[in-house]
């Protein structure tokens, strides 16, 4: 180490400082070995650290943009570079990589920062140090300004005033390409300008190679200084503004971006930004950090893209702290409520405190996940609801595999206003023929009436041309304002028991999720299992069998798993994504997403379709018979889908692994929060008042607003929390669509119904085998257009009606409908895993994958509707 | 992707083109028309339904198919009794071939404007008690059709209560006490009751409201069902009847199937759905050969006897499996 603090104290900023001095700064330094070709910082980045080689070389890059690179330097052994980051912090200037395998020292600034700290004498010899150095600087600049200058100001009093203006406005940009300055200029004369500036000699211009030129820096001052002048600023940031444009017009979105930037048009430079593909954005990686870096604070809060997107180039940087600091200040922005986010950035601050960055990202992204799930997702729009915003760019920067048809899906089918226009035509076309033609089929000219406006709301529905809840309401008006019905009616589905049980479980639901009790959960359940690829796969199946029960917002058990099942993974030795790490995501999802209709509470679609049923059977179908009788077919499909996907996603090789991760999580965790207590409470009272609902008589739907009440006065959930976490959407839809049974039944739409749908389903009706089936694939074509909302509520209010002639309770055929209506091929058709994939960054699965598992469910969903004929039988639910 | 979402879109065009094809197919269809037949109803619930099906199952069988040679003029008053004369008269008017009512409001309307076009009725009473014909076998010249006799048919509804719930200790029978139709009725069940030793518990209600209260602080002895007659005023109040009875868990008989389906507990009844086969089939004749003398009135002779399950379950009953395999339709 001796000869190392030799060099330290050669070098200029440590040159006033004493031997033990000079030992306290190698206290704080860091040895690196790093092999040949290790990129150890980048141009552009943050100045964050000084290094000093020991042994090996390293070479030093200069990007003089547009891909030209030079190398300017080779440093040996005991050659520093850095030490200017200790001070300043500026971007690196160059980029330095490794040529042969080298040992370096690294301090931090962060570390130098302590150190001055403790030692402020020392501030004094290196201010000394540095006023010698800039002084000596100064003089080497003033006079070659001044040269400069004078050959400047001669070059440009020799040319035209037309010319003179190309030259001022030219200062703006990063470098002149023949090619392209007649677009740019919007002129066909300054391409003859510049032919003669690339073939003259002047010193004021540098070549650049391929007929590409720029101005060197003293030239381009005075070129600037000449442009605010005579132009104006106002005429600089007009320049900078056509710049961009025709930058975009031209395909060079750097500097297009560039010059936004300098208008400033922060919407315009993100948009720029988003719309590169993955590759392009890796490639220009210091480029873009510096553009993210100079992006308003207030962007990257409202835009999680924008945060994940920074936090991908810092990462690709190699700038782990950074994008965990990326992370840290948009959560501490946003400030979302909630244990569970707390929990999760408890964990990743202990994680980044150990140096584990990759995990603590990883925690603060399913954070950020969660915050934006509460702030941006219906719940109930099960299959193609606006997407996060998370998503787009995060699908475009994950995973190889996956691939870009996925991507295009549903944001092309929620910004595809072609198909909105294209559905309120439709909708208005069929309703005012039924509304005004009222044709004779069947119906009283007030049932075609009636008719006519469903059938408008469920077009406007499919299509998606109006807000879901915004259509509904339209809906309820138009029934009341044109006297087809009364107010009482249309609107009694807000005052029934299915509305208010939807609305205390789903603030039963927002408490567990965001007192991280769920999470907690979900952790033992894991560590309950050997560690193995198969017991994991049964285990994190059971997982989200289990807390389905209380939470039916699908979106929101999918992120706070997310990352969990991503750690998983690492704990297994899995890649991510590989066919393990999706089958560990197969096998979650089972309870998280496909499942739901295994409890009456166990997803918003449950709800609904239990709110349709007649007021008898909601009756008969206390929360533990819906789960009694809908059991067997439950074990059904999770046995057929465990056992395939133990099959389909084995990994190739049994790593050794251990608990760590989750006995980690869990220590982080600590006992259970005060919250977590009265919510454990509250939660298992819940369950044991539906459970006991038959002796005490009281509706389950008291019973859960009990329990909201409880946990709004215990400020378990507060504002916040209802307001984010419960779907109020949803809750609005629900009390207009919970009022068209009785709407139908009363204009005797249900009958004509009937009367119209037996002769298809007639031939069918005697085998309920065939029966079962008709009506799934009937539910699996309808949801290739239909949301699993929409197609549970159509299907439900057509063929409940038919229970009667079919000798079975409603409850079964709204069963079917549950079951089948889970079915998806294509990633469009639902939300929750979109979810999934945005919070893991497209790591968790791949779609390819994941997909292989969805035949498997469609057949899955026949064979447990026909196992369960016998058991439905026995309790008497058919003939 | 980009195919599915065309897909989509060409599902959704194919339904609408089809929509608009039968719609347009309506329209065709009324001016090939041969024979008219106007159809009046008082309501349009499930026993309506159930016959008219029945009605255009047959006809259709017979070579009548709507659209093609045969017009169906449906006037529906939607429960309002002074509608039915005008909608009558409308159909008059459109010069209908046949006039096919249910029950007896719908019957006396149709009678009322025409001497002349056929009326053919289905009734689930005695169409002479009614006042419809002044005897069964000699009816009037323009009015034939298919009675139920549903009130004859008590002692075998009680038969099938007793089967039902072998532990029967005692009738509650609510109804219109001032109604002598209800009384007759009353009396009928009474006498039944007392062949096979059953007391009978009489409660004669004047309004709704009273019937309300009678019912809410009924306090039925273990074994008691509720047993309905064909009145008015109890079936005008049936929701809260089911409900009520549910609450206290209280079984109870009805004579038709839309009251099973309601929520009694069980039924038995004339199958309107054979009433409008047997009334479609008179129809056919008489469109076939419309100088003919009408045909008589026809007894109906298959009796349908419906359990609902769902609510026996409810009140705790244990349905015996012998008695679930006599039932014709069990509502679960």
């Amino acid at each position: 180490m001796e000869p190392l603090a030799d060099t330290i104290r050669g070098i200029s900023i440590f040159s006033g400082l004493t031997r033990e001095d000079v030992a306290k700064v190698m206290g704080k330094m860091e040895e690196l070995n790093l092999a040949a070709g290790a990129t150890i910082v980048r141009q552009g980045d943050r100045g964050d650290a000084f290094y000093l080689i020991q042994s090996g070389a390293v070479q030093v890059v200069v990007d003089s943009g547009a891909g030209n690179s030079e190398i300017v330097a080779i440093l040996g052994p005991q050659d520093c570079f850095g030490e200017m980051a200790l001070f300043s912090g500026e971007p690196r200037s160059a980029t330095i990589v490794t040529i042969k395998d080298s040992i370096l020292w690294r301090l931090s600034r962060q570390d130098w920062d302590e150190l001055i700290a403790r030692y402020p004498t020392w501030l004094m010899q290196l201010c000394a140090t540095l006023s010698k150095r800039l002084s000596f600087v100064d003089r080497q600049y003033s006079s070659g300004r001044e040269a400069f200058n004078s050959l400047a100001e001669e070059f440009y009093a020799g040319r035209s005033p037309r010319q003179q203006e190309f030259f001022r406005h030219a200062s703006l940009l990063h470098a002149i390409d023949s090619a392209t300055i007649d677009q740019l200029f919007q002129s066909k004369s300054v391409g003859r300008v510049v032919a003669d500036l690339i073939k003259g000699q002047s010193p004021l211009i540098r070549r650049l190679g391929n007929d590409r030129i720029e101005f060197h820096s003293f030239f381009k001052d005075f070129l600037h200084d000449k442009l605010l002048t005579i132009d104006g600023s106002d005429t600089q940031q007009r320049l900078h503004g056509d710049f961009a444009k025709r930058y975009v017009a031209i395909g060079n979105w750097q500097q297009a971006v560039r010059h936004a930037a300098e208008v400033p048009d922060w919407p315009e430079v993100i948009k720029l930004v988003k719309a590169q593909s993955k590759e392009t954005l890796v490639e220009a990686a210091p480029v873009v950090k510096n553009i993210l870096e100079r992006i308003p604070r207030e962007y990257f809060i409202a835009d999680t893209a924008l945060v994940n997107l920074k936090s991908d180039i810092l990462i690709h940087l190699g700038d782990l702290p950074g994008a965990f600091r990326a992370y840290q200040e948009i959560l501490a922005q946003r400030a979302a409520a909630g244990e569970a986010i707390a929990s999760y950035r408890r964990i990743a601050e202990t994680l980044a405190r150990r140096k584990e960055y990759v995990q603590a990202i990883g925690q603060l992204r399913s954070a950020l996940g969660l915050v934006e799930r509460d702030m941006t997702l219906p719940e109930h729009y099960s299959d193609v609801a606006p997407e996060p915003v998370s998503m787009s760019f995060n699908r475009q920067l994950s995973s190889a595999d996956a691939p870009r048809r996925w991507r295009f899906s549903a944001a092309a089918l929620q910004s595809a206003p072609l198909s909105k226009w294209f559905g309120a035509l439709l909708g208005l076309s069929v309703g005012g023929y039924l509304w005004f033609a009222t044709p004779d089929i069947g119906l009283e000219p007030s049932g075609t009436k009636l008719l006519g406006l469903i059938s408008l709301t469920l077009i406007f529905w499919v299509f998606r041309t109006l807000p879901d809840y915004g259509v509904a309401l339209v809906f309820a008006m138009a029934v009341i304002l044109t006297k087809l019905e009364t107010a009482s009616t249309v609107m009694g589905g807000f005052a029934s028991t299915t509305w208010f049980m939807t609305l205390g479980v789903l603030g039963l639901g927002a408490a567990i999720t965001g007192c991280g009790l769920f999470y907690r959960l979900s952790l033992h359940l894991v560590r309950l299992f050997p560690l193995n690829f198969h017991w994991q796969i049964v285990a994190t199946g059971i997982m989200g069998v289990v807390v389905m029960a209380l939470i039916p917002q699908q979106t929101a058990r999918t992120v706070i798993t997310s990352q969990m099942l991503i750690n998983l993974s690492d704990s297994l030795g899995y890649k991510t994504p590989s066919k393990a790490s999706t089958g560990l995501f197969v096998a979650s999802f089972l309870g998280l997403g496909q499942l739901g209709f295994l409890f009456l509470t166990g997803s918003t679609t449950s709800l609904i379709a239990w709110g349709l049923l007649p007021a008898d059977v909601r009756e008969q179908f206390s929360w533990g018979y819906w789960f009694l009788a809908a059991l067997p077919p439950t074990l059904v499909v999770i046995i057929i889908i465990l056992a395939v996907t133990i099959f389909l996603y084995r990994p190739e090789t049994q790593s050794q692994i251990s608990y760590k991760m989750v006995q980690t999580q869990l220590d982080i965790l600590g006992p259970l929060s005060h919250k977590e207590w009265i919510s454990l409470i509250v939660l298992l009272l819940t369950v044991g008042g539906w459970l006991t609902a038959p002796y005490h008589g009281i509706d389950g739907a008291w019973i859960s607003i009990i329990a909201f009440s409880v946990l709004v006065n215990t400020s378990i959930l507060d504002w916040g929390m209802m307001r984010k976490g419960i779907d109020w959407e949803l809750l609005i839809h629900m009390g207009v669509t919970l009022s068209l049974p009785t709407l139908m039944k009363q204009a005797k739409i249900d009958q004509w119904l009937v009367d119209v749908i037996s002769p298809l389903i007639l031939p069918f009706m005697d085998s309920p085998a065939w029966f079962f089936i008709v009506i799934a694939l009937l539910t699996y074509l309808l949801k290739l257009v239909f949301t699993s909302f929409l197609a549970v509520v159509t299907l439900c209010v057509a063929l409940l009606p038919l229970s009667i002639d079919v000798g079975m309770n409603p409850w079964i055929i709204a069963m079917m409908i549950l079951i089948a209506s889970e079915v998806w091929f294509f990633p469009y058709q639902v939300d929750w895993h979109m979810l999934a994939f945005s919070t893991t960054d497209g790591k968790g699965f791949s779609y390819p994958l994941m997909c292989r598992i969805n035949p498997v469910y469609a057949i899955a969903y026949i064979v447990a509707l026909l196992l369960a004929i016998p058991y439905w039988r026995f309790l008497g639910l058919m003939n | 992707m980009v195919k599915l979402i065309s897909l989509r879109k060409s599902i959704l065009q194919a339904i609408t083109l089809l929509f608009f094809m039968s719609a347009g197919a309506v329209t065709q269809g009324r001016t090939q028309t041969h024979a008219r037949l106007g159809v009046l109803l008082p309501e349009l619930g499930r026993p309506q339904s159930q016959s008219l099906k029945g009605l255009t199952d047959v006809l259709k069988s017979l070579g009548y198919i709507e659209r093609k040679n045969l017009v169906i003029e449906t006037r529906n008053a939607k429960g309002d009794r002074g509608a039915l004369p005008r909608a009558a008269d409308d159909l008059v008017a459109r010069k209908v071939d046949v006039i096919f009512t249910t029950g007896t409001r719908a019957t006396t309307a149709a009678a009322g404007v025409t001497g002349e076009i056929p009326i053919v009725f289905v009734h689930p009473g005695d169409p002479v008690a009614a006042g419809l014909v002044k005897s069964m076998t000699d009816p009037q010249r323009n009015l034939t059709g298919v009675a139920g006799f549903a009130v004859e048919k008590t002692e075998k509804r009680l038969a099938l209560l007793k089967e039902l719930i072998p532990e029967l200790r005692e009738l509650h029978i609510l109804f219109d006490s001032n109604n002598s139709f209800s009384r007759d009725n009353v009396a009928l069940a009474q006498a039944a009751a007392k062949k096979i030793s059953l007391p009978v518990v009489e409660h004669g209600v004047k309004s709704a409201d009273e019937l309300k209260t009678t019912l809410t602080s009924m306090r039925p002895v273990p074994g008691a069902a509720l047993f309905h007659i064909p009145d008015d005023l109890v079936e005008g109040e049936a929701e809260f009847v089911f409900t009520t009875a549910r609450q206290k868990k209280l079984p109870s008989m009805f004579n038709d199937e839309s009251w099973a389906i309601q929520g009694a507990t069980a039924a038995y009844g004339p199958s309107n759905l054979d009433m409008g086969r047997r009334a479609g089939a008179m129809i056919g004749r008489i469109l076939k050969n419309p100088k003919n003398p009408l045909p008589p009135i026809e007894r109906a002779d298959k009796f349908d006897f419906i359990i609902n399950y769902r609510t026996a379950t409810f009140i705790g009953m244990q349905v015996s499996p012998a008695v679930l395999k006599r039932a014709d339709k069990i509502i679960r």
